[in-house]
This record gives structure tokens, sequence and C-alpha cells, in this order.
């Protein structure tokens, strides 16, 4: 019996850990490539610049608050999102920049 | 008879409201005369004569790369996404050209884009479509294109003003003294307070141009030498000295 129940609780850890997926973004041409993405708690979104100038990347949205900070053509950075809410993110360099990401 | 008559004053009011709503929207579209081909000299569209109705007619609210950073959209919250270069704008010639043309009379664009038939020669709308078109195919070639017609400026205070208010306040607040909403994330070391600032013209033009971490100081700030011209950050400089103490 405890067998199974060790068995059954690394099941559920291993399928919580698979569960997390990183999804990419891109910054081409001053915009996100795309204007809106959902995903999950624990998920994590990766912001490459694909523009031949510096692109920043940040929130501060409640459920979300963060700055990645400037970067140049090429680079990423990563951000996970670890509470559900929604999440404007935005670019300070390029005002006109906007990404809503809804957690779940 | 009179409840025919009491039925059909609604409808008869009804389809006139819809008639006269018809007819003005006919009206409008007639207004927008485009105009037909000269025959008199240089009527061949070129990019050249493009980008030169582009950097005159179209950069206030597209920016000068066209990447929608015009000083409309800068400045006004909830203005519509002006970055000619989002694939949900239309790409086909005939859609680009008549957008130019009617603008947004014909609902497929924002309202906010005028008209341009009755402003610009025929030369002017084909060789502006053709430079929206290159603009997207070959933006490297456009961009250089753009920058060649495109004045130096002069440096001014209020060029200055415009751009800190529309790159600035984010980190250093409406007045610069350090309090924009960034500063709720940037916290060690804080934004700068430009009020109390008394550093060089040589050393502000560095740290705005390259970035913070070039002159070892927060890698927050960013490098702008990419997206403000020499002149602009010199006005830049005028503005933030006005700022202070």
């Amino acid at each position: 019996m405890k067998t199974y129940s060790l068995i059954l609780l690394a099941v559920v850890l291993n399928a919580g850990i698979a569960q997390a997926e990183t999804i990419e973004v891109g910054q081409k041409d001053k915009a996100f490539t795309t204007d809106k993405v959902e995903i999950k708690v624990g998920d994590t979104i990766k912001f490459t610049n694909n523009d031949p100038f510096f692109h920043n990347v940040f929130s501060l949205s409640d459920a979300k608050m963060f700055d990645l900070g400037s970067y140049p053509q090429g680079e990423s950075k990563e951000v996970v999102f670890d509470q559900p809410g929604e999440v404007d993110v935005e670019c300070a360099i390029h005002p006109n920049m906007q990404l809503k990401v809804i957690v779940k | 008879m009179l409840t025919l008559f009491t039925f059909a004053q609604p409808v008869r009011r009804l389809f006139g409201a819809v008639l006269l709503l018809a007819s003005s929207a006919l009206l409008t579209q007639l207004a927008i005369a485009e105009s037909e081909a000269p025959t008199g000299d240089n009527p061949t569209p070129s990019l050249q004569a493009g980008a030169e109705v582009f950097q005159n007619r179209c950069t206030l609210c597209h920016g000068d790369d066209g990447m929608g950073e015009g000083l409309l959209p800068l400045k006004l919250k909830q203005y519509p996404n002006t970055n000619l270069m989002k694939p949900k704008h239309p790409q086909d010639r005939a859609s680009v050209h008549d957008i130019v043309v009617y603008g947004g009379t014909r609902g497929t664009v924002s309202n906010l884009m005028p008209p341009m038939g009755n402003d610009l020669t025929w030369t002017e709308v084909e060789s502006v479509v053709d430079f929206v078109l290159q603009l997207r195919q070959q933006p490297e070639a456009a961009r250089t294109l753009l920058a060649s017609v495109r004045g130096q400026g002069e440096v001014s205070r209020k060029a200055g003003q415009d751009i800190f208010t529309s790159r600035c306040v984010l980190c250093h607040g409406k007045f610069g003294e350090g309090d924009g909403r960034m500063a709720k994330v940037i916290k060690n070391p804080p934004p700068a307070d430009l009020t109390a600032s008394r550093l060089p013209d040589d050393y502000l033009k560095q740290i705005i141009s390259k970035g913070g971490a070039s002159v070892s100081r927060s890698p927050q700030m960013p490098p702008w030498g990419d997206q403000l011209s020499a002149v602009e950050i010199e006005s830049l400089i005028l503005y933030l000295k006005s700022l202070r103490d």
C-alpha cells in the first residue's frame, strides 16, 4: 500500500513538473509577435529580441511585476508567471509594444 | 386607413434615415476624388518621391520608420496601432492604395486615418503606395531612403519635452523626479532624480545614447542611440536642464 502511494505521489509530482511549459514570444518590428497569450501558472515566457536594436520587457501588473532590463538583437530573457491573473507586458523603450498574458 | 398611416409613418421615417445615411456615405466617397495621371513634367512615380511624401505626411502617426512611433500614438493613449509592419494590416497594393486615397472612410482601417486622395497628386499617391510596400518588403533599403530625405531638424526644448513625455516619464516621472511608474520595480538604484542632476552635457549625451551601463551606472537605463537622432538627444538634454532645481 505504501509503495503504491509513493508511486502515485511520484506520478502526480512528475505530471506537475511536466505541465510547466516555456512559450516563446518574439520582439520584431517594434511589436511583440503576438498580442495575447494564454498560459498556465508556472509557465515561462521566453522573450527573444529579433530587431537590430535594444528592447526591454517589463510589467507593473499586480499578478506579476518585473523588469527584465534592456538587451540587444539575438538575446533572450525569461520570466516565470507564478500567479493567476492578467499581466500587461510592455517595453520601456517602445511604448506602443503591448502584450497581454492571461495566466490561468 | 388610419392604421395604415400610423404604420407607414415610422417605416417612412426609417427608410428616410437609411436613405440619408446611405447618400451621406456615398457623398463622402464621391467627395474624395482620386487624382488622375498627369500629362505634364515628371509624372513618373518613384520611391524617392514616395519617401518624401511619407516623411512629410505619414510620420506623425506611423513614425520615422513606419513602426508606429509617431508623435500622436506616443502621446495619446488608446490610439490605434499604427505600426505598418504588423501583418494584420493589408499587404496587397490595391488595398494599400485604397487606404491612402480613402483613409478610414471605407471602414477597412481606423477612421483616424485621413483620406489623402484630395491632398496628394496622382504621382504622390502612386509613389507613397510603392514606398509603403517597399517598407514591408525591403525595410532596410526603405529606411535608408527615408533617412536620406529627412531633414536634420533643429534643437529645441519643445522637441526635447515631447521626447521626455513619450520616452522618459515611465522611469523618471512627469517632472523628472525619479518617481515614474517603473520606480515600483527599479529599486537598486532607483530611477535618477533629474531635477537634482548637475551632470555636464557630454556625460548626459553618453548615458542617453549608450545607456547607464556604459558609464558604470544603472543598466536599467537603456541605450537610446539607435532610437533618437543626435539632434533629438541634444533637444532632450536642453529640456532635462530646464527641469533642474
